[in-house]
């Protein structure tokens, strides 16, 4: 179905529902191309977790061709069973407004609007004007990113330059904004000031706990692309269960569950390495999280963080702690499972 | 004069109507060689926690006094406050027993409420080992007693979310039970308190940024105990503004002003947020922040942390970058204004 510019607002009201994770691309073993059947099976994975949308994670190391077929290799294998979006956070603005033809063309529906690493805006209205740019460019739908990587704080202390942001939410296909780090004044600006208009969404875990205050004042419906297998497998979807209830207004049990799957945060906090806070994320780190409840996994191309063997250890005891068992052995990850297992049976 | 005597039985209702705005922390100065009590320095701390603005101090005596030293802590503030401030004390002794000797030695000078803390060695087997702490407390003062939650007092295997939530539930229905202070950042555990106590206790957390986004569900009117200063001066008091803009419902006008004072925040942010899991304070950075807007300053004793220039030069650059520019010396400082005077050195 092919959703036009002007009526992707209206699209998001019910498009826009549910959780959707981060895709993170997989590789064969040395790293040179794109194991497109560790693609789709990280896809189907998304599915079973019960995602409604699946997030292309392309500033992974990829160059422009290899972000297109990642996005059409994940746009063929959703076909129908989950929505596809992606990141804008290429090395220029060229390079996003090619995404943004291909991916229309393959079918996904909306993408996170970042700006590039080369980008250093003199004025907040030379970024709405960077963001009309894009926005025309496309029917799919744009997701605002409220995001301290921009260094934008020259514009707003909040880092989030509200004024023109005001301005790039009128935007027709502009359907909402990711809260994308925990700032509690910031996001309450975000949804007093832009919920009338775009689906505000919970972008950070932090906000997790929040989601039945967010959802019942704002009409919080979705969480933004993140690494949320981190609270639960396929086999127990904790977080999709206590989005669910948050929905139906089953606040006790949404509860339960949230004290449940908070049992081993203090020990994945304390190991968790730094990403975020220095403008890139541990892909290495998100692809281990994935793994150890059934994803692919594998390894990432350099530049990338180091995944140490303590962090992997408090992942194996925060999932204990939720009643998970995870996933063994870690030889399987440093493969990724679908070559591990064509390597097991050749 | 101090505050007037308020019996247990009224305290829910002096609390309701006494609790407004900010309480801050006054920690002990000390002689040149800390073997003694500066009376002049906590006298000048406590002046400064008037001009600021703020409703109420907290004595810190957890701050390597003899139980003699803090009774005496609590006599010079209480005498120099009069009726123009509530002073509150820590009840962070290693037992029962000398905490209720100083609740009992504060009732008699005029404090007004104490904050309820555990001892190092309080190890409740459940949540009616931490009933029975509280009540004893309690049943022996006629003080207001506010609850700590904190992530420090290690209560996970009584609830995951580190609050004994069904002690409390009953420690909330005692007269002299009148607020609780949110020490711990889980935003879940933030919101369930503010649904589960509000009704009956004054809830407020030290995350300011939230404020403003839990004022539009909940009646928070005071936050504390925390080291305000550190976000304004008695000159620029934007803190103390923000919150009175909160409470007249001139939310919009609040965030001006919370954004005004942002750049401090985050400065103190960088210095103070990797110390929280260390489950005790910087005293000597915490009275360099008062020190830096007139504050009395001044080193305390062993076991502390120790004053890196790296951390005092981030917080002065924190609080010059809103206007709260001081001119005098990090020597005059690690003397402290009373003992400088003393030694004719300015």
């Amino acid at each position: 179905m092919t959703v036009t510019r002007n009526e992707r607002k209206e699209w998001a009201k019910d498009a826009l529902r549910g959780i959707e994770n981060a895709l993170i691309p997989s590789f064969t073993a040395d790293l040179k191309d794109l194991d497109e059947e560790g693609i789709r099976y990280d896809v189907r994975q998304a599915i079973k977790h019960g995602f409604f949308s699946t997030m292309c994670a392309v500033e992974t190391g990829l160059s422009t061709e290899e972000a297109k077929r990642f996005i059409g290799i994940a746009c063929d294998e959703a076909k129908g069973k989950i929505n596809v979006s992606f990141t804008l956070l290429n090395n220029s603005f060229d390079e996003s407004l090619e995404l943004l033809a291909h991916a229309e063309k393959c079918g996904a529906s909306h993408a996170l609007l970042g700006y590039p690493q080369t980008y250093y805006p003199k004025s907040p209205d030379d970024v709405l004007q960077r963001t009309l740019q894009l926005a025309e460019s496309t029917n799919l739908g744009l997701v605002m990113y409220a995001s301290d990587k921009f260094d934008f704080i020259r514009f707003h202390p909040s880092q989030v330059p509200f004024d023109i942001y005001e301005k790039i939410a009128d935007i027709p296909n502009v359907v909402s904004i990711k809260v994308g780090f925990a700032d509690a004044a910031m996001t309450f600006e975000c949804f007093e000031r832009f919920g009338n208009r775009v689906q505000v969404n919970v972008g950070t875990p932090w906000l997790m706990g929040l989601f039945p205050m967010l959802h019942k004042n704002y009409g919080a419906q979705w969480w933004g692309g993140g690494s949320w297998e981190m609270w639960q497998s396929p086999e127990k979807p904790y977080l999709v269960e206590y989005y669910n209830h948050v929905i139906k207004g089953e606040l006790d049990k949404a509860r339960d569950i949230y004290w449940l799957i908070a049992k081993g945060n203090a020990v994945m906090a304390s190991s968790i390495s730094r990403g975020g806070d220095i403008g890139m994320y541990h892909w290495p780190l998100g692809k281990y999280i994935s793994w150890s409840v059934g994803g692919n996994g594998g390894t990432m191309r350099q530049p990338a963080l180091r995944l140490h063997p303590g962090m992997m250890q408090a992942r194996k005891m925060q999932l204990r702690a939720m009643g998970i068992e995870p996933r063994e052995p870690d030889a399987e990850f440093w493969v990724g499972r679908v070559r591990y297992e064509r390597e097991q049976q050749g | 004069m101090a505050h007037a005597k308020v019996m247990s039985k009224e305290r829910k209702q002096w609390a309701r109507e006494h609790f407004r705005g900010f309480e801050n922390v006054v920690m002990p100065s000390f002689n040149a060689d800390l073997t003694e009590l500066d009376e002049e320095g906590i006298r000048l701390d406590v002046r400064q926690s008037i001009r600021h603005g703020f409703f109420s101090s907290l004595c810190a005596l957890e701050t390597g006094l003899t139980l003699e030293e803090k009774k005496r802590m609590l006599s010079i503030a209480v005498d120099e406050a009069g009726d123009k401030l509530g002073i509150a004390f820590s009840l962070t002794a290693e037992s029962a027993q000398e905490n209720i000797e100083i609740l009992q030695h504060a009732e008699s000078v005029g404090a007004t409420h104490a904050l309820l803390s555990y001892p190092q060695s309080f190890a409740p087997r459940n949540q009616d080992d931490v009933y029975r702490f509280v009540r004893e407390h309690a049943d022996a003062t006629n003080l207001g007693i506010y609850l700590f939650i904190s992530d420090k007092f290690a209560f996970q295997h009584l609830h995951s979310s580190n609050v004994p939530m069904e002690a409390y539930e009953k420690l909330a229905d005692l007269d002299n039970i009148v607020a609780m202070k949110l020490g711990g950042m889980d935003a879940g555990m933030i919101l369930e308190c503010f649904q589960r106590f509000s009704d009956r206790l004054l809830v407020t957390t030290v995350n300011l940024a939230m404020i403003p986004m839990l004022r539009r569900s909940f009646d928070v009117r005071w936050s504390g105990a925390w080291t305000v200063e550190a976000l304004q001066s008695p000159e620029k008091p934007y803190a103390v503004q923000f919150f009175n803009l909160l409470l007249e419902g001139k939310t919009e006008e609040a965030m001006k002003v919370y954004w005004q004072m942002a750049p401090a925040l985050g400065a103190m942010m960088r210095v103070m947020a990797p110390l929280v899991p260390t489950g005790m304070y910087h005293w000597p950075l915490l009275k360099f922040q008062q020190f830096l807007s007139g504050g009395n300053g001044g080193m305390t004793r062993q076991p502390v942390m120790r004053v890196y220039e790296r951390d005092l030069q981030v917080i002065r650059g924190g609080l010059r970058a809103i206007g709260v520019d001081c001119a005098d010396s990090n020597d005059l400082f690690f003397l402290g204004r009373a003992e400088a005077a003393r030694q004719g050195k300015k």
